[in-house]
């Protein structure tokens, strides 16, 4: 078993996209080691919440957050909080692929760039390659390194994704329906790749797939409605709900 | 030359200062986080604090410095025997100080050739002055800017708030712009309305500019003839063949074209909006005057004159055809399907729905174009200058010659001018009017085609 | 039964009489297009007939002159040069920012920015006469800088292409996908980095699309010009952006109103040359457009 260590707290977390309210007082915690699923039908706030957790949500006009989210124990909503470290310490990974339409190279090589990870040539070089190795991709682009990240394939450009995401060495990667737009090949390996990645990061995912959430997750919050139902070990959810709402939506009632 | 240099070495120093700083700071570096933010955001810190504060300082110096140096040159006493009279005596230090900069010129007055070489004395040395200055300043601002490079220090983020503060003061140049339309032509309109009176102005139909101030100014600058003659040309006869081609075009494009027709037709059809105006007023004077003339002349009227309305009307109704056929083109692809088809599966041919659906539903779109048009034609300068003619005129007959606003500004405005003179001033009313009038319809044109989008999303 | 009346001779004759109709309107579109092609066709015939003869090498490279068979284009085309210099180095760089400025970090919702974008918009339509009467009162009898000159012209054709680049920028910006800012906000770019690392370089072959077709139309622009006293007898090219100097499109005005006929020659190879520039921009503007037409 991984070590497990909380990485980011968070308590009574209300969002608001002005008047109307998309979460409601949800309280998770997120540790490392660990692949934590959120579930719940279309239009709960699944993705409204994960957003707040690298302020991706700032970008939105009118949307605004209430209550703590600490990272190691730093409130990342507190006015000293620089956000460009808060995103390269808390990664993310979109529903889309959206690789730059630049050189997959300057795709990874990108984020070290900008927050100077890199000291010279051979270290990026260095640090690109890595990154690649880990999201399982090395092998199909070395040779093509200076070809336009966006003429991979949708899984390749995904993995890509996650490459330069984990290019700047975050603690926390968040993936928003990372295989929607996959076919069930290169969904098997986002997943695996995702069962290596846990021991390094905290990961959250956020996903529509029961089966998914269930092979890939250790912990599952299931939402509803802008509320967290029920949080708690994937295995209990799944074979155990205590909640009749939850049980309802994972037996595919409802959703 | 001074100046350019001046900035070379101010951009100099800063690129070097760039690179102080930046090594600097990557000494700095001990691992991720060691370091607010990258070295050569510290190294961009550093050139904004050598570059700009010393911009600055010259910029200002060569707003005051000419002031400093005509005091200075008038002290010496070289120009103890220049004349008292302000006039003569700027005439001939604007003499030397040219002769100062040129000295192979020939001098004109001799008083200037004696003064040139105290003037340049002068000149240079308010320049080194103002050099220094400049080199002081971005030493001091690089030293600041050398003392903040810390670990600790946010570059990035001051550096990012200057871009911000560029982009801010870019963006205002278009209010600046609008301000200054607006300031400088209601300005100059005072003054003139202190002389004519704007009812005299407004409703006067006798045209005649003068110069000189006296009473009976406002009786010689009534400006409605060069209003009529401005409707008449842009308003009327242009409209009345831009509109039905424009129209037609776009029906046809839109409508009954293939793709490949469409494909070479409309670029083509846009060519016409590329050509510059001087080349449609010189065609207009050229080849349809001639034309227009001999049509007048075989229809019997006596001595018809080579300038006339229709010409003018006529080449600058041309010119807009692509202008209301592309905004009847966008009014029509905004007419949903749905209308189309509900019209056509009736089992209507596709001329019936054109003209009962199609068009019926996008006119307010394109009753918006065609007053985007008008205020084009209206304000349409160069066909009318070359072509429609100086007679203040008001005349419902084509074939005659009429003057119009932008024709009359042109006039006012060109040739011997003396700056406070009512004509030249009265340049400037018509040029309010003729802002007024186009931004008024501008407006309402942009309202009625934001309803008529909203209307159907 | 239905069937039947729809066979009735009475219908038969109508539906002819809407096919004909339907014919007629369709023609009529034809003529419409046909009659102003037709027009361009006359226009560029006429300008070739008499103005082909004229172009040669010391028509390319003299200057202007009382006797048109040495009179050439040279001197204008130089102040051409020089005044679309000082517009471009103006008008480009401040349109890209106010469009960067209003479409990635303006306040949404503030009275000022309003005003801003009212006043871009009604700028482009405000007539060219108008720039030329605030160059008049503001850069020639406040700010006294020299009259005639490719400096003034430049500035007052700089502030009407200006807001052409900012709309045309403003579109081009608009049209990057939001999933690239995503992407880089997400790796911990800032707003500005992301805007200029990542929006701007995409939307760039927008924005000089916007910024030649802008630079076409100044090109071709006489109207505030005259208003600045452009209409220099321009014997030798101007050396610098100070000197008097005139354009092309001013020479082809003050050429077409020489009472000497040997001018025609010379204005109508002037308007050559004018119409093979601004074709050869256009078709530049046309080019980038296709060639990097969206990618994702
Ligand atoms: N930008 C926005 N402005 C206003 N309301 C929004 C915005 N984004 C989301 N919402 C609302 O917030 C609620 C939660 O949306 P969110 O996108 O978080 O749902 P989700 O659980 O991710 O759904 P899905 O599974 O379909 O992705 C929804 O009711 C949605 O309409
Ligand atoms: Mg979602």
């Amino acid at each position: 078993m991984t070590e497990q260590k909380l990485k980011i707290a968070a308590r009574n977390v209300n969002v608001f996209y002005g008047a109307k309210q998309a979460i409601n007082d949800v309280s998770i915690d997120i540790s490392t080691g660990v692949v934590t699923a959120f579930i719940g039908p279309s239009g709960c706030g699944k993705s409204t919440f994960l957003r707040t957790l690298n302020r991706m949500n700032d970008t939105i006009a009118g949307c605004r957050v209430e209550g703590q989210i600490a990272l190691d124990g730093q409130d990342i909503y507190a006015s000293g909080m620089d956000v460009v470290e808060l995103r390269a310490r808390v990664g993310m990974v979109f529903q889309k692929p959206n690789p730059f339409p630049k050189s997959i190279y300057e795709n990874v090589a990108y984020g070290p760039r900008i927050h100077g990870l890199a000291g010279n040539k051979a270290d990026m070089d260095a640090i690109v390659e890595k990154s690649l190795r880990r999201a399982g991709l090395w092998d199909e682009v070395k040779d093509r390194l200076a070809e336009s990240g966006t003429a991979l394939s949708g899984g390749q450009q995904q993995r890509l994704c996650i490459a330069r995401a984990i290019a700047v060495s975050p603690e926390v990667i968040l993936m928003d329906e990372p295989c929607s737009a996959l076919d069930p090949i290169a969904t098997a390996r986002i997943e695996e790749l995702i069962d290596d990645l846990k021991e390094r990061y905290a990961i959250v995912i956020v996903t529509h797939s029961m089966q998914q959430a269930a092979r890939v997750s250790q912990r599952t919050a299931f939402f509803h409605l802008g509320t967290v139902v029920e949080y708690g070990v994937t295995e209990d959810i799944f074979t155990n709900p205590r909640e009749e709402r939850t049980k309802d939506y994972i037996t595919g009632r409802y959703g | 030359m001074i100046s350019q240099f001046v900035l070379l070495v101010v951009l100099g120093l800063g690129v070097a200062g760039w690179f102080a700083a930046r090594a600097k700071a990557q000494a700095l570096y001990t691992g991720r986080g060691s370091l607010a933010a990258v070295p050569s955001y510290h190294g961009w810190h550093m050139l904004l604090w050598i570059v700009v504060p010393a911009v600055l300082v010259w910029a200002v110096w060569g707003g005051i410095s000419p002031g400093l140096v005509r005091g200075a040159i008038l002290a010496d006493p070289a120009a103890a025997q220049l004349p008292a009279f302000d006039m003569e005596r700027d005439a001939i230090l604007a003499e030397a100080s040219q002769l100062a900069r040129n000295p192979d010129a020939a001098a004109f007055n001799p008083m200037a050739q004696q003064l040139a070489e105290v003037v340049r004395g002068i000149e240079t040395r308010f320049a080194m002055i103002g050099a220094a200055l400049a080199a002081l300043t971005a030493f001091a601002g690089g030293a600041f800017g050398y003392t903040r490079v810390k670990a600790g220090f946010p570059a990035r983020t001051r550096v990012e708030r200057a871009t911000l503060m560029t982009l801010l003061v870019a963006s205002l140049i278009a209010i600046l712009t609008t301000a200054g339309i607006v300031i400088s032509l209601v300005y100059e309109t005072g003054l003139f309305f202190r002389h004519v009176s704007p009812i005299d102005f407004l409703t006067g139909t006798h045209w005649a500019p003068r110069t000189g101030f006296d009473a009976e100014l406002g009786k010689d600058f009534g400006a409605v003839p060069l209003f009529w003659g401005t409707l008449f040309i842009g308003a009327v006869i242009a409209m009345i063949v831009a509109i039905p081609l424009g129209l037609m075009s776009a029906v046809f494009l839109t409508q009954y074209a293939s793709a490949t027709m469409r494909k070479w037709l409309k670029p083509a059809l846009e060519i016409l909006a590329g050509i510059p105006t001087v080349v449609y007023g010189y065609f207009a004077a050229l080849t349809v005057a001639p034309l227009v003339r001999d049509f007048a002349a075989a229809m019997g009227a006596e001595n018809p004159s080579t300038e006339s309305a229709l010409a003018a009307g006529v080449v600058m109704g041309v010119m807009i055809i692509p202008f209301v056929s592309s905004m009847a083109d966008d009014s029509i692809a905004a007419v949903p399907q749905a209308m189309r088809d509900g019209s056509l599966a009736m089992g209507a041919t596709k001329s019936e729905t054109i003209k009962r659906v199609l068009l019926p539903a996008a006119l307010p779109g394109i009753v918006a174009g065609v007053m985007l048009a008008v205020s084009r034609a209206i304000g349409e300068t160069m066909i009318v200058v070359m072509a429609a003619g100086a007679a203040a005129r008001l005349s419902a007959n084509p074939f005659d010659s009429m003057t119009t606003v932008t024709f009359q500004i042109v006039q006012l405005l060109t040739g011997d001018q003396e700056f406070d003179s009512p004509k030249t001033l009265s340049a400037f009313a018509l040029g309010l009017v003729l802002f007024v009038v186009t931004l008024a319809l501008n407006i309402v044109a942009l309202r009625v085609v934001k309803k008529y989008r909203e209307a159907y999303d | 039964m239905i069937n039947s009346s729809w066979q009735a001779p009475e219908m038969q004759r109508r539906l002819a009489r809407r096919h004909a109709a339907e014919r007629r309107f369709k023609a009529l579109g034809l003529v419409a297009i046909a009659t102003s092609l037709l027009f361009l066709a006359f226009l560029l015939f006429t300008m070739l007939r008499q103005g082909l003869g004229g172009i040669d090498w010391a028509f390319l490279t003299g200057s202007d002159s009382t006797d048109a068979t040495v009179a050439g284009v040279w001197g204008a085309a130089k102040g051409s040069i020089l005044t679309m210099g000082v517009t471009l180095a103006l008008s480009f760089p401040l349109g890209v920012l106010a469009a960067v400025y209003l479409e990635e970090f303006a306040p949404k919702g503030r009275r000022w920015v309003e005003w801003v974008e009212v006043s871009i918009n009604n700028l482009a339509a405000v007539p060219s006469i108008i720039f030329g009467l605030l160059g008049l009162a503001v850069f020639i009898n406040v700010m006294h800088l020299p009259r005639s000159s490719p400096l003034v012209g430049g500035m007052t054709l700089a502030l009407m292409t200006m807001p052409v680049i900012v709309i045309s920028g403003r579109n081009a910006i608009k049209a990057v996908p939001p999933s690239i800012r995503d992407a880089a906000l997400a790796v911990g770019a800032s707003p500005v980095q992301a805007v200029f690392h990542h929006v701007l370089p995409l939307a760039l072959p927008g924005i000089l699309t916007g910024t030649i077709i802008g630079m076409a139309r100044a090109l071709g622009e006489t109207a505030p010009l005259l208003m600045i006293g452009m209409r220099a007898f321009v014997a030798t090219p101007p050396g610098g952006i100070t000197d008097p100097a005139s354009v092309m499109p001013m020479q082809i005005f003050l050429w077409s109103d020489e009472i000497d006929q040997a001018f025609v020659q010379n204005t109508s190879a002037a308007i050559i040359v004018l119409l093979v520039l601004l074709m050869a921009m256009n078709g530049l503007a046309i080019y980038l457009r296709n060639k990097f037409e969206t990618r994702w």
